[in-house]
């Protein structure tokens, strides 16, 4: 049984990334990669409904127009109980402090340790 | 002496009185001369001459009564010796009449018995010789001379009776008379012989009196004139004094002044001329204290004058140099948030080239997994064409996974610069960290070479109070600091003569609000020209790899900007270099900060 992750970042590469990356659990079908290059696309594919149950979020800070934390807000508004991993090259305290207290599930600083991150992962969703 | 008397209370006249006078004829204010100024009429001064004059006077008339006394004396004297002439010329007298009456008593016997005229004659003659000398006497002795008269007149009677007598041949009755007379003649030779001892007597005790007199006379005169030269000598030596003592003083007091000392004590000024001299002297006194307060002043006003440059200069060139400060401030932190900024800029491709490169090794991997079943198809050349080609691109991803990782390391030392603010403060024992900070260096660069060793020496004052600081960031800056100096001395251990033992000094210091941290090493030092880079950013004079550069840079930061200290370096070149670390114990804000 596949779960969902969905991805977003302005950067159209780290969707490549993330493919190579988790290629072996996609062609396992331990998780479909669903990908958003703003908040603004994020919000509306939640709002579409992802198929299969989407178990987390990775969402990158920096982004032109809605950024990752305005789109942790309005996640957590919606979907209190769905889990966002936030993921960003600027690791400051500030911007980890607004994380927390917008309700992340974790802070993750780029370079992105896929291993750590695979780890983590497996905390949403024990059947993977 | 009622003059001296009357000079020595003026002498002794208060001293404040004395100096009012002198700083009279001033327009000075004399602060130390208080009381009202009193007029010198209230002692009146004799002036020198009248004392001259009046001691001369005084002269004068102690003389004059001194000669009239002995005028007066030798008058009664002479008088005396007149008298006493008068008596003496008497008493010649008497013995003239002693004597004239023997040729009495002669003739007038003679006559007797003779009855000659001429007797009688003679006898008259004599009878009036003695008549005159009784007659001088008289005066002195009339009792005497009366009896001499009668007793000669009843021997006058007696001799003519007894001439009768005998003319008339009455022997008998003449010689009877005769010796009646001779009674009387005995009578007349005793009294004049009394007569005579009396007036010697009496002119005996004349002279007497009048040598008495005359003795007395000399006695009063020598005492007069010891008395006059007495007073004379004591009167003059009290003018002298008088004069000499006011002199001296002044003497003194100009002595004085000629050589500086205007504090001087005055001599009173009095009315006499020594107090005009004493006035002008006070004078020329106030005026050289003038000159001397005018002197003091102006020198006075030019210490402000250049104090007041001074500081205004100092004002400038702390100005000039807190603009520097500020200057080099502001351009570090424009290039160290340039830095980050860059920094953060590579950061994003940099992780896909990593990220990628690993991928693409992995994929690899794969791709030969993959190829493992139709690899036995494939003739020898081919395989070995593949085998190298895929060699070659591994060895390439390899290199670019392993540059990649070094310009992530690069850029993670960059991003350091806008890290500022990051840590916690909390208050540290100094001493402790750095003490930790040089263990980690020396074992750090024991690692990095074997060969490595240094001599490490530790001055840590024991005093030293917790600081309010990051503790992190501050040990990253002693971390730099102590692994240039390693480097330093290392360096030129491996270039330098046997006797050459590197060494790094660590020492700390409690200042007021500040601690002081110096890292002293003996190694290579700084050359003057690239002292004023040493903190940019990416300057390093280390070969490409073995610094970025940026470890001074960002100690600088740390110290100046996130904690508002200062850091400063002092070198000679071949010598040591000397890094300076001063921090605040409390955080203030960043204004201070000096790259040498």
């Amino acid at each position: 049984m596949s779960v969902s992750i969905l991805i977003v970042d302005d950067e159209p590469d780290v969707g490549e990334l993330f493919r190579q990356r988790f290629r072996r659990e996609v062609r396992q079908s331990a998780y479909v990669l669903h990908f958003a290059a703003s908040g603004e696309e994020a919000l509306t594919k939640l709002e579409d409904g992802v198929r299969p149950q989407l178990i987390v979020i990775l969402s990158d800070i920096n982004m032109p127009g809605m950024d990752g934390l305005t789109l942790l807000r309005e996640t957590k508004q919606r979907h209190p109980e769905l889990p966002v991993i936030m993921v960003t090259a600027y690791g400051d305290e500030e911007r980890r402090r607004l994380a927390k207290e917008y309700g992340a599930a974790e802070f993750v600083t780029k370079p992105v340790d896929f291993d750590r991150l695979k780890q983590q992962l497996r905390q949403f969703s024990p059947s993977v | 002496m009622d003059f001296t008397a009357s000079w020595r209370r003026r002498a002794a006249a208060p001293r404040a009185t004395a100096r009012a006078g002198i700083a009279e004829p001033s327009s000075l204010p004399a602060p130390q001369e208080t009381g009202a100024p009193e007029k010198s009429s209230r002692m009146p001064s004799l002036s020198i001459r009248a004392r001259l004059l009046s001691i001369s006077g005084l002269l004068l008339v102690f003389l004059a009564a001194s000669l009239a006394l002995l005028i007066h004396q030798s008058a009664r004297d002479s008088q005396s010796l007149a008298a006493e002439a008068r008596l003496v010329s008497i008493v010649r007298n008497a013995n003239l009449a002693s004597r004239h009456f023997a040729d009495l008593k002669y003739w007038v016997t003679d006559f007797a018995v003779t009855q000659l005229e001429r007797s009688q004659q003679n006898a008259d003659a004599a009878k009036a010789k003695l008549d005159a000398d009784l007659k001088t006497i008289a005066p002195l002795d009339p009792a005497g001379v009366a009896a001499v008269g009668s007793e000669v007149d009843a021997l006058s009677r007696l001799t003519h009776r007894a001439a009768d007598a005998y003319s008339s041949d009455d022997s008998a009755g003449g010689n009877a008379l005769m010796a009646e007379a001779k009674a009387h003649v005995m009578k007349v030779d005793d009294e004049i012989n009394s007569i005579v001892d009396r007036l010697e007597q009496q002119a005996v005790a004349t002279r007497d009196a009048t040598i008495r007199k005359a003795r007395r006379t000399v006695d009063l005169s020598i005492a007069g004139g010891i008395a006059a030269l007495l007073i004379a000598l004591l009167l003059t030596a009290a003018i002298v004094r008088s004069i000499t003592l006011p002199l001296r003083r002044l003497n003194r007091a100009m002595a004085a002044i000629t050589h500086g000392d205007l504090a001087a004590e005055m001599p009173p000024a009095a009315a006499h001329e020594i107090g005009a001299m004493t006035r002008t002297l006070g004078m020329l006194r106030d005026s050289l204290i003038e000159r001397d307060r005018l002197e003091a002043e102006r020198r006075r006003a030019e210490a402000e004058i250049r104090a007041a440059r001074d500081a205004a200069e100092a004002a400038l060139a702390e100005l000039k140099a807190t603009q520097q400060q500020l200057v080099v401030q502001q351009k570090m932190a424009a290039l160290g948030q340039l830095t980050a900024g860059i920094a953060h800029e590579i950061k994003n491709p940099l992780n896909f080239i990593n990220n990628f490169a690993t991928l693409s090794v992995e994929l690899l991997d794969e791709l030969r997994e993959m190829a493992a079943a139709g690899w036995a198809t494939l003739d020898v050349d081919t395989r070995a064409e593949i085998d190298e080609t895929t060699g070659l691109l591994s060895g390439n991803l390899v290199k670019i996974a392993e540059h990649g990782a070094r310009a992530d390391g690069i850029v993670k030392s960059m991003l350091l610069h806008s890290r500022g603010g990051s840590g916690e403060r909390q208050s540290v024992d100094l001493n402790a960290l750095v003490e930790e900070a040089l263990n980690l260096a020396y074992h750090g660069a024991r690692a990095q070479d074997q060969n490595f060793n240094i001599t490490l020496e530790r001055d840590l004052d024991a005093s030293l109070k917790p600081v309010e600081l990051v503790p992190q960031d501050v040990t990253r800056v002693f971390l730099n600091l102590f692994g240039n100096g390693f480097y330093a001395a290392y360096k030129k251990s491996r270039a330098a003569a046997n006797g050459y033992r590197p060494t790094l000094r660590v020492s700390t210091r409690e200042l007021d609000d500040t601690v002081e941290v110096r890292v002293r090493d003996n190694g290579t030092g700084i050359p003057a020209a690239i002292r004023d880079k040493l903190f940019q950013p990416f300057f390093t004079t280390k070969p490409t790899g073995e610094g970025t550069g940026l470890g001074l840079s960002i100690s600088y930061d740390i110290v100046t900007q996130q904690h508002g200290g200062t850091i400063e370096v002092a070198s000679e070149e071949g010598e040591f270099t000397e890094f300076t670390v001063r921090l605040p114990r409390r955080r203030q804000p960043a204004t201070t900060g000096s790259p040498a």
